[in-house]
């Protein structure tokens, strides 16, 4: 029989970074971390995202800003927090 | 001699015709590395108070660095130092092609330019042979003109040509210096002194090979560097985009200037402008300066429509910013063609953006009106509006040649409230970067020793968390948005950075976007000179060049009171992610001054003269 994830909360989340402009709805097991968002919207848009928002040495180079804050990965989030994927910029 | 340097400076005065070459000591060089440092110490020493921008006395002086003259990656730079006609003090600015390596291949470490001609001239170095030649036939061509038409004169495309537009010739004080076709020395309007002078180029050309302290060392670093600093380019998106990568995360943490910094965001024109749609509507590739593995300046192919059709260099995110999104237009390929405007007229995009934004606003609250603007609507967002008013600014005519004093003056002229509503440090318009949304550009925007300038410090790139130097605990922990703690030590630390980097002359993308470490810069830094600096001596160096900038701003009449933020920068946002925000500007500014060891009005103490080895000048 299929497991199936019982959803918890719900986040949404403005992924501009990939040209989307309407918030995301993305549900999420009770518990959840930046990283664990971030590992679901890899498994959701793959090789496109996961090129853009991580980095062979340093692992995730995203930045994510959670209810206005930078949030590190491991902050936990909570249900209908509103987060915003940015790319670090270097060269202004 | 000094390795690494000549120990010589050119002197070429336009007015007698006369060309002496002086010696330069090795306490100078030690004491203000080259770029930006000596051009400091020499206009602290030549020029005075009351020397206005356009007289005669007035010193133009193009310097390079220890840097320059080997393949050393970041070297193409080179500064030129004046008193800027538009923040009447010390300014500095930098452009890259290749001008920089050749003059220092000539044999030379600084060029001073002083007096003025009669009749257009342009300056002719190749080697020890030095020419005051006729400049009748280029004067009144554009920046690019003059370059085509002075090579083919010449004889010779190796040659790197420092040029100004008409914009300079007319003494627009937003004009600057375009080098090659290539890269611009922007800020603070020294075209229009090099205008003033009667002067149309410095055209450059060497063969000499200055030596080294440790040749083969050098070679080795530079060659590593190299490799690495193209890698980490890439990763950061610097290479493959160029400047435009920064417009999504920089409208995203509202430090995007938008409707002339009075709305908070417009993410779909950030979006429409930035990459990765710049890159695929403009075609665009990388165009590097010499030696460089990055390439941020991009080549751009328009096919249509028609009327915007354009090969050549491309809008960079500076002005993306400023004919951009301040301006309400999203319309990249007409920005494209406002920016080749500019950089053939000679004209700072920073500045001209910010002409325009004040024009619209204005209009826009009826300070100005049809019948000032002979009958031109300045709607926000019209693109023909931006190039009608680009051509009017550089040729200075019609409604726009009320800018060729710049915003402060033009604003003047307008009357009613105009005033406030300009957007500047010490008359220098703000870059495209807001200092309500990264705060550390607070305390560098307000004692910035050229006015409001992000180049001066590039805390915008450490706070959006592309930038660190762990050498100087420029880390992470600064990457915090809307706390003011910490804020004022990195604008001190990263002040003090840059103007050692505008003195090595290196670019400043080297470190910030390539991931050069502040110890491998030292690494070159001490091959070429063999002078064993550690970062502590680095940095104190640093220090000693941005307080002898201070320096000629205090002399200049600049006080306290001309350090702040203008009044826009007080109106919190509505919405987006500054929104509600706005700094503590006194209290960063007071912590600021007790950090750098300065009185309470701002002026560096007797004991910190001694200690940076100023009390001697």
């Amino acid at each position: 029989m299929q497991k199936v994830m019982k959803v918890k909360m719900e986040v949404k989340v403005d992924l501009r970074l990939l040209n989307i402009y309407d918030k995301l709805a993305v549900k999420l097991k009770e518990n959840s971390t930046v990283r664990s968002l971030l590992e679901k919207l890899i498994s959701i848009y793959g090789e496109d995202l996961k090129k853009l928002i991580t980095s062979g040495k340093k692992g995730f180079r995203v930045i994510v800003i959670t209810n206005g804050e930078i949030a590190k990965f491991d902050h936990q989030l909570k249900d209908k927090d509103e987060l915003l994927l940015l790319l670090p910029v270097a060269g202004g | 001699m000094t390795w690494g340097y000549w120990n010589k400076i050119l002197r070429v005065d336009l007015t007698n015709r006369k060309i002496t070459k002086e010696e330069m000591d090795e306490d100078t060089c030690k004491l203000f590395v080259g770029g930006a440092g000596i051009g400091a110490k020499i206009l602290w020493e030549e020029i005075s108070s009351e020397t206005n921008p356009f007289d005669a006395d007035n010193k133009l002086i193009f310097a390079g660095g220890p840097f320059q003259g080997h393949p050393v990656p970041g070297s193409a730079k080179f500064s030129i130092i004046s008193k800027s006609p538009l923040t009447n003090t010390y300014a500095d600015s930098a452009a890259g092609a290749r001008w920089g390596p050749l003059f220092k291949r000539a044999g030379y470490d600084v060029l001073i330019i002083q007096g003025k001609s009669e009749n257009p001239v342009y300056i002719y170095i190749e080697d020890d042979e030095v020419k005051i030649r006729d400049a009748r036939d280029v004067w009144g061509m554009d920046s690019y003109q003059a370059v085509d038409e002075i090579r083919k004169e010449v004889g010779d495309r190796r040659i790197s040509v420092a040029t100004i537009g008409q914009a300079g010739e007319k003494l627009v004080k937003i004009a600057c210096i375009a080098v090659d076709k290539h890269s611009f020395a922007g800020r603070c309007g020294l075209g229009a002194v090099m205008g003033s002078k009667n002067l149309k180029a410095v055209v450059v050309k060497g063969s000499k090979e200055v030596p080294v302290s440790n040749l083969s060392q050098l070679k080795n670093y530079s060659g590593k560097y190299f490799k690495e600093i193209k890698k980490a380019s890439i990763e950061s998106e610097l290479r493959p985009h160029g400047t435009p990568v920064l417009c999504i995360t920089a409208e995203g943490f509202g430090d995007m200037p938008i409707k002339y910094w009075t709305e908070d965001t417009w993410p779909e024109g950030a979006k429409k402008i930035g990459a990765p749609n710049y890159t695929e509507v403009l075609s665009a590739k990388p165009y590097p300066c010499l030696y460089c593995p990055i390439g941020c300046h991009r080549n751009i192919e328009i096919q249509s429509p028609a009327k915007y059709k354009l090969k050549g260099i491309g809008p960079e995110y500076e002005t993306l910013g400023m004919l951009g999104t301040n301006l309400l237009i999203d319309d990249v390929k007409a920005i494209s063609i406002a920016n080749d405007l500019c950089n053939r007229l000679g004209m700072d995009t920073i500045s001209t953006g910010a002409c325009i934004g004040l024009a619209m606003e204005c209009y826009a609250k009826g300070i100005i009106t049809k019948r000032d603007t002979a009958g031109m609507e300045l709607k926000w967002g019209d693109p023909d509006v931006l190039i009608e008013l680009v051509k009017q600014i550089g040729n200075k005519v019609g409604f726009g040649s009320i800018f060729s004093g710049g915003t402060l003056e033009a604003a003047k002229k307008f009357g009613k409230n105009a005033l406030e509503l300009v957007v500047q440090v010490k008359g220098l318009d703000f870059p495209a970067h807001d200092a309500r949304a990264c705060w550390g550009l607070v305390p560098t925007y307000i004692t910035g020793t050229r006015g409001a300038c992000h180049m001066r410090g590039v805390e915008e790139d450490v706070e959006m968390g592309g930038f660190c130097i762990p050498e100087i605990g420029v880390n992470e922990e600064h990457a915090k948005f809307f706390n003011p703690e910490g804020k004022a030590h990195l604008a001190a630390k990263m002040q003090d950075y840059c103007s050692l980097i505008n003195s090595l002359v290196l670019c400043v993308f080297m470190p910030d976007g390539g991931g050069l470490s502040f110890t491998s810069i030292l690494n070159i830094f001490n091959s070429i000179t063999g002078w064993d600096w550690n970062i502590q001596e680095a940095m104190t160096c640093g220090e000693r060049i941005f307080t002898l900038q201070r320096l000629i701003n205090l002399r200049d009449g600049y006080t306290k009171k001309d350090d702040k933020l203008p009044p826009k920068m007080y109106v919190p946002a509505k919405k987006g992610f500054r929104a509600g925000k706005i700094p503590p500007v006194n209290d960063l500014l007071n912590e600021y001054y007790e950090l750098r060891g300065w009185d309470k009005e701002g002026r560096p103490t007797k004991e910190k003269l001694e200690k940076l080895d100023l009390m001697m000048l």
